[in-house]
């Protein structure tokens, strides 16, 4: 039997709407999301602080993102289901886009999404 | 109006829902939503497919009081929008209620739904979440989605026209 050396990963796009980005901006750390903050929250209340650890949940940053209504977090593969959970059940609603095993993978499909978006908010005016 | 090909596929692909049962016959499937919240269960109900349950105090009383309304084959909600604004501790005993509403639904020959209950875009879950959520309940996904679109097939009535 071979040991596996690296644990596999996950990258979940979520989106995150206007209403969250302005009104819960975390004042303590600029750079991380508030919504981030609720998010590992929830998930080491719900699931304990040993699971939350294991789950090795990181916010990535981006630089070349292009919209604050996106956000990329990694986490543990076996996480998955318990990641998912705590992202349905946090307040302010978090959406799960895409689920990626890259992270090229995934900044492309947020590509895509934006291009709907602008569309999107094109025909709105 | 006519049912064309195109109509029917969109017409098999979505279900609606309705507060009172229509007095017309119609073209799409539907089903009729009772709110816990905007009656109360007695012998005097109204006709309904699906009863939205959205208080946890009190799911006890409503779980007996359905089984003495004895109707088989009923829908039981759940809406996940109704629980994150809650704090983790009521999302655990929300857990354990969801828990024994499903082994009310499987003993008394009802169909448990879990719903997004989503009011906007940002609000709705994906496939993938909700196999997830039902795995954290200890309910098998594969089985919840082949019960559930049985229930919904033989639910849905839509009318065809005269044939």
């Amino acid at each position: 039997m071979v040991l596996r050396r690296k644990d596999k990963h996950r990258y979940l796009l979520l989106f995150v709407n206007d209403e969250i980005s302005l009104n819960f901006q975390d004042t303590n750390n600029k750079d991380k999301p508030k919504s981030i903050t609720i998010l590992r929250r929830r998930f080491s209340e719900l699931f304990g602080t040993i699971e939350f650890e294991k789950a090795g949940i990181k916010f990535i940053l981006e630089n070349n993102l292009g919209s604050r209504h996106f956000l990329i977090i990694k986490c543990k593969l076996e996480s998955i289901d318990n990641m998912l959970t705590a992202i349905a059940l946090s307040h302010p609603p978090l959406t799960t886009i895409k689920i990626s095993g890259t992270i090229k993978k995934l900044t492309s499909s947020m590509e895509l999404e934006m291009s709907r978006l602008n569309l999107a908010q094109k025909n709105c005016f | 109006m006519q049912e064309t090909e195109q109509t029917h596929a969109i017409n098999s692909a979505l279900v609606l829902r309705f507060k009172n049962k229509p007095k017309k016959p119609l073209f799409f499937k539907y089903l009729v939503v009772l709110h816990e919240s905007e009656t109360k269960i007695n012998s005097k109900i109204p006709f309904f497919d699906i009863f939205s349950l959205n208080s946890w105090n009190t799911y006890k009383i409503m779980l007996k009081q359905l089984k003495k309304l004895n109707r088989k084959n009923i829908g039981i909600e759940i809406k996940i929008r109704e629980i994150r604004n809650c704090n983790s501790y009521e999302v655990g005993k929300w857990i354990k209620s969801i828990k024994e509403i499903y082994k009310f639904c499987k003993l008394t020959d009802n169909q448990f739904i879990l719903s997004s209950g989503a009011e906007t875009n940002y609000e709705t879950l994906s496939g993938k979440t909700f196999d997830s959520l039902l795995k954290v309940l200890e309910i098998e996904p594969i089985k919840y989605w082949n019960d559930l679109e049985k229930w919904i097939n033989t639910k849905s009535r839509v009318y065809y026209g005269p044939s």
